[in-house]
Formats: structure tokens, sequence, C-alpha cells
């Protein structure tokens, strides 16, 4: 196991990226993987998916998701961040510095999340190094290797190395030469981590979110088929993954159906297994559908998918994940705010299904970070604004040179 | 009759497990209409079913919604469980024909494991007595004790307003023979927090229930008792293993044990398949003196099974943890209250 003078090492090594050759380098790094016969795509799928036991077709949906942004749009993306690099205030003209290195502590619970964040960081001339989860720790350092092979000296930049979250004496050799952080977690390990970071450090903090679909008049007839796609990609472990689903018509017809289309994503991608707690809290949910008034259960035979229908208690609730979500009836979207308010200050991502004027009412009024088509949850753009924040521009120090 | 058999079996005489059981399930899916459904949309009924262990156990989750009720005639009584998060949770109900069972059944098990080496003992009871919590088994149960094995001086000490600290410290001051402390594990986590110590006269013993759902504070059982004997200079505490929907109960700290009408089974919580000894599932229980509602019933907690029937408690499954930026359901019910 690495020590944390290893980790000080590993941070010292590492070379602070040329930002144009970044830009140049990383989108056919990333074309590369989108080849079905890419070693480091191959090596991915079934390091991961032994990993985690996700079904490997979502693994690789998410690759192709995460790698095509990557392909075509990294320039756009640091383009929009941060326009300029330098502008004039009144008295001052300013100029944004990449931090040497930047640390990213990452969850596991999505593989891919890396590649974005360190192809980021390079890309605008940060050096990346990476705590990976023990849950899901192989993605990070082959992605890092695959820049190394197409142009060794970036990939010097970047380096991903697995010690155990718990150990203070590791965290602070990292945080020793990091000028900025993002830590991905819980709030509480977001916290812990924030109790480290030297105050005024850049620091984001990706701790603890929900997400919420609603499928409102003028929905597809697919949106079943969408909405059982976003609930059970990677398990429903993604903070974009919805836990309840809204639907402003027949919601027990809409359960019903996106039950038969659980059933169907189960049977070719099917559930990794769950934990003692997981599971019997996914048979809590079902045994008080099962014996409530109002509510309707739909469930496979193990605990590896559930959809409660639940016409009389319909404030948001978490869900246990592991493909298990529950539907309400909705009159309209001017309920949702009274509906949503316990889970307000966690909101992401809403997908949503029907008009385009309800999307942008649902923007103003329940307080989430992100609105996107039902069955796109899982693939975000890479230029979103995560959390309802700029990514890249919080990273960078601006300085300030005035007149004189 | 089905009653007078049990009644039977819980006096000593001697039976077939497997066989009562399976006509106490016959009785069961013919008078309680929730529990025959739930039964039918798992194709289990009495011809169908070979064992006892094949008999569909219940959700104790059952008990908060619907009535779980195989008696004929209307119900005399009903225990109903305490609720424990501060939002409007509902709170399970069990109802009785007759309290006959339940009285009979308490007996044998708190004798052998809580009161093995003398008839009476002088009781303190940390708990309020039925006048004042009607509905609550443990206020029933204790004062069917009370009355069997109490000894004079035996007495309760939580009224309307509480637990009676004062009145209780100089109780236990002033005690001067063996005495049986009994009540929930959180009121004697508040005598602790009171100041109270003493050091009991040898013989004397504790016996706690109910841990610390929905409490502010919690403590690990071995934490608990370490508590109990450090304070009060017992040398014995016992953990009683119980729930308001069933009619039996269970006694022991690591490795807890119950009468012969009751047995205790774990389930893998994903298939709800028997999982083997030593590991993990969740407890259901066969209590046969649980005829006015269901004998077969699957609880909301995890434990492990030894060979001789014998099983720990690990704890409530919790609400799962959270992994990555997912919240775990007590963390948000915590934030949220």
């Amino acid at each position: 196991m690495r020590s944390p003078s290893d980790i000080e090492a590993a941070a010292l090594r590492l070379r602070p990226p040329d930002p144009e050759r970044a830009l140049s380098v990383l989108p056919e790094v990333a074309r590369r993987w989108l080849d079905p016969q890419d070693r480091f795509r191959r090596r991915a799928l079934a390091e991961v998916g032994a990993a985690t036991g996700y079904a490997p077709g979502f693994i690789e949906a998410g690759i192709d998701h995460v790698m095509g942004q990557l392909a075509h749009g990294l320039r756009a993306w640091v383009q929009a961040e941060l326009p300029a690099r330098e502008v004039r205030r009144p008295g001052l003209r300013s100029r944004w510095h990449p931090p040497r290195i930047t640390l990213f502590l990452f969850a596991g619970n999505v593989p891919g999340v890396p590649a974005p964040d360190i192809a980021g960081a390079l890309a605008i001339g940060s050096a990346a190094l990476c705590k990976v989860a023990a849950g899901e720790p192989h993605f990070a350092p082959i992605f890092i290797e695959s820049i190394a092979a197409a142009d060794g000296e970036l990939g010097e930049s970047a380096a991903a190395l697995y010690w155990p979250g718990s150990s203070e004496a590791h965290l602070e050799a990292a945080l020793r030469h990091a000028e900025a952080v993002v830590a991905y977690g819980s709030d509480e390990s977001v916290r812990s981590v924030a109790a480290r970071v030297k105050p005024g450090l850049p620091f984001l903090a990706y701790g603890h979110r929900l997400s919420l679909a609603v499928v409102g008049p003028g929905a597809p007839r697919d949106a079943p088929a969408r909405a059982a796609f976003d609930v059970a990609a990677f398990d429903q472990q993604g903070c974009v993954s919805p836990h309840v689903i809204y639907v402003a018509g027949d919601a027990p017809r809409f359960a019903a159906a996106l039950a038969a289309e659980l059933e169907r994503l189960q049977a070719v991608h099917s559930r990794a297994p769950v934990s003692l707690a997981e599971a019997a809290a996914i048979r809590r949910v079902r045994d008080e559908a099962e014996f409530k008034a109002g509510a309707t259960l739909f469930a496979s035979g193990d605990t590896g998918w559930t959809v409660v229908c639940d016409e009389d208690d319909r404030a948001f609730r978490p869900s246990p994940l592991g493909r298990t979500v529950r539907v309400h009836p909705l009159a309209g979207i001017d309920e949702l705010p009274d509906l949503l308010r316990p889970a307000r200050r966690y909101l992401q991502t809403c997908a949503f299904a029907g008009a385009a004027e309800d999307a942008e009412r649902l923007a103003e009024l329940i307080g989430v970070t992100r609105i996107c088509p039902l069955g796109r949850a899982q693939y975000p753009p890479i230029a979103w604004q995560h959390d309802g924040q700029p990514v890249l521009s919080r990273l960078v120090r601006w300085v300030d040179i005035e007149e004189y | 009759m089905l009653r007078k058999e049990i009644l039977g079996a819980i006096a000593g005489a001697s039976f077939d497990f497997d066989d009562l059981g399976l006509r106490v399930f016959a009785h069961q899916y013919r008078h309680c209409a929730v529990y025959r459904s739930f039964c039918d949309r798992r194709g289990a009924n009495p011809a169908a079913v070979l064992s006892w262990r094949e008999v569909p156990p219940l959700p104790v989750e059952a008990f908060k919604h619907a009535r779980v009720y195989s008696g004929e005639g209307e119900p005399v009584h009903f225990f109903q469980t305490s609720g424990t998060t501060a939002g409007g949770e509902r709170r399970g109900i069990h109802w009785f024909s007759s309290l006959d069972l339940y009285a009979a059944a308490l007996q044998p098990a708190f004798k052998r494991y809580v009161l093995p080496d003398r008839p009476r003992i002088r009781m303190m009871l940390l708990a309020p007595p039925p006048r004042i919590a009607p509905h609550s088994s443990l206020s029933w149960y204790l004062e069917r004790l009370m009355e069997n094995c109490g000894a004079p001086g035996s007495e309760w000490y939580v009224d309307g307003d509480g637990l009676r600290l004062d009145a209780l410290r100089a109780a236990i001051a002033a005690a001067d023979e063996a005495v049986a402390l009994l009540g929930t594990a959180f009121a004697f986590v508040h005598l602790a927090d009171a100041g109270i110590a003493a050091s009991l006269p040898p013989g004397s013993r504790a016996m706690e229930t109910g841990g610390f759902k929905g409490r502010s504070r919690e403590l690990s059982m071995s934490e608990l008792h370490g508590l109990i004997k450090d304070r009060l200079g017992v040398s014995a505490v016992i953990n009683q293993y119980g729930m308001t929907e069933l009619a039996s109960q269970f006694y022991g700290n690591e490795t807890k044990r119950g009468p012969a009408w009751a047995r205790v089974r774990m389930l893998d919580p994903d298939t709800l398949t028997e999982v083997e000894d030593g590991r993990p599932g969740l407890i259901a229980v066969t209590d046969l003196a649980n005829l006015d509602s269901c004998a077969f019933l699957v609880t909301q907690d995890l434990g492990i099974r030894r060979p001789d029937g014998s099983f720990a408690v690990l704890g409530r499954a919790p609400g799962a943890e959270a992994r990555g930026c997912s919240i775990a359901m007590d963390q948000f019910l915590q934030g949220v209250n």
C-alpha cells in the first residue's frame, strides 16, 4: 500500500501540462476510445465491469458519451469557461493562472467521471493528482495510460493512486502541493476534506445530490422506456439518476409500462449485486407498498428492480437505489415546489418529457440545477454547470495587475 | 382446538413444531384476509405448503397498514407500536381475540433466562404501567411479570411525567435485597444521565429492551450494558428481543434464545430464501403463540443464526449506506427533522 510520502513523491513528479498540447492530443485520445477494438477501452470495460458489477452495456454507453464529448467539445468547453486569458476591470487588468496541481478525490459510483475532469485540468494547464475509490479504482489510471500512450510527456501531467479515504496522513500529503481540490462523495466525507483544505483554496465540493424525472402532457410514447434507462443506468448510483418520477397523466399506467421496461432491461443489463443493507432497504420500500392504501407495487422476483406507484403520499423521498423508483401522479407543475420541499437543498437533475414551455417553468420553479430530456439524464454535456456552478473557471487563480 | 393445544405446548406438553405450525398456517390463511391475499400472491396456500419453512413470512410493516387479525369474533384488545420518528410514521397495531396466549407465552422464557434462581424478586419497572399506556405490549408484559414473579415492594417508576427519578434514586439507594430492574434501554440511559449510581445487592439484575430507534443518542448493546453494570453494580444485564407484532420474546446478549414454540431463521433480503447459519440475514420469526395475528413474520432487523437455534441480532437493517454522491434515507430524514 502506498504511504503518504509515496503520494507526495507522485505529486512532485507531476509535470505541468502545456494546455495547447492537451487541447490537440486529448480529443485524439478520446476518439481512439470510441473504437470498440481500442485496447484501453477494452481493458476499462473488463476491469471496471469486474470491480463494479455494472452491466457492460451501461459502462460502454457511459464511455461512448464521455469520450464523444471530449473528442468534439473540449476546446469549446474551455472557451466557455475561460473565454479570455486576460480581462480588464476598472483600474486593473487581470490574468488567470491554472493551479499547478489539482487534487481530484473521486467517488467511484459512476465510472467515466474522471475523464472530463482530468482532461479539463490538463486543458487549462493544471496537472491532475487523482485519488481513486476502492469501489472503482480502474478507470482513471487506464485513461491516464491512454494519454501517455498518445503523448508521453502529457501523460506525466496526471497520476491516479489509491489510498484509504479514512487516512488523514495520506490526505494531508496529497493536499500539500495541491492548489485546487475537487471532492466527490457524501456531504460528510466532503466536509471532512473541506476541514483540511486551506480556506481560500479553490475547492469544488460535489456532495449529496438527488434527482428526479417529470413526465408532462405531450410526453412521447416511449417515455417509460426512456425513464427506465435513466433509472437503470449504473443501478441508479449516479447523482443524475432519478429517485422519483412525477407523472402529469395516468400515473398507474405509466408505472406499469415503466415496470415492463425495467424488466426488459434487467434481462439484458442485469443489476449488480447490492449489499445486505441495500437489499433490506429495498425490501422495506416494497413491504410498505404492498400493504399501504393508495400504493401499487411492481417488482422483480429478487430485488433487481422496483416500481411503486403511490397516489396518496407524493412528497419526494430518496430511494434506496438499486433501480428502485417511486411514481406519483401530478396535477400540474405548480404542485412540485411543495412536493419537493424536503429535498430542495439537494436537487440536481430533472429529466423531463413534455412541452417545452413546461421545461422553462421547471427551471424557474423547482430549484434543480439541470433540466435534460427524459432518457438523457446520464449524458450531461461536458460543459454542464455541475451542481449549478462552472467547473474550470473555479479552479484558476486570477492575478490583478493595477495601473500604476 | 388450536388455541388449547398451543396453551398446552406453552405449559410444557410435547408437540410437533412442523405439524402445529402448518395447522396454525391453515387457520390464519382462512381467517386473515390480508395474510391470505399475501400468500396467494406468492402461490402459497395450505394445500401447497408442505413444511413450516415454506410458509411465506409476513413483513411486520403490514401491521402498520392493515388489520392482521386471525381471531374469530371481534378483538378484545390491541397493542400498538411506539412511534419512533418525528414525522407522521404510522404505528403498527396487533389485535387480540384474547390475551390468554400472550399471558402464558411470556412466562416460561422470562423465568428461564432472567429469573432462574428464585420464584420472586423485587422489581423496579422502568416503564409506564398499563393504566397510563394501555396499548403498550411492554407495559402489559411487565404487569404480568410483576403479578407472577414480583416480590413485595415491586413498583413502577414511570408516570405521566416520565421517569420518577427521585423515587428511583431513593429506592436504589435503600435497596437491601436483590432487585430486578426491567425497562426500556432508553430509560436506563436516563437513569445513568441523572447521575444515579449505587452498588445493588448481590443477585440483582437488569433486563433492557427496545433499542434506540429514532432517538438522538444511540449506544451499542455492550456500551449500554457496561453503563448499567458500572452505575448499578449489577453483574447480570440481559437484553430482551421482542416486538409488538409478536407474542413471544427472546433473551440474551450476543446469544439470544427463546421458547420452544418460537423459532428464528435468517432470510437473504435479496431473495427471501433462508441463509445458512453463521451468515447475516433478515430475522424471520415463527411464533406459534401468535395465533390471533400471524405466526410467520419477517422483521426489519438483521441477525445471524447459530446451529443450535440461538441467534445474534446485528441491529435494525439500516437505510442503505450512501455511495458516492447519493444520500441515505436516514440522513435525509435527519436533515428534514
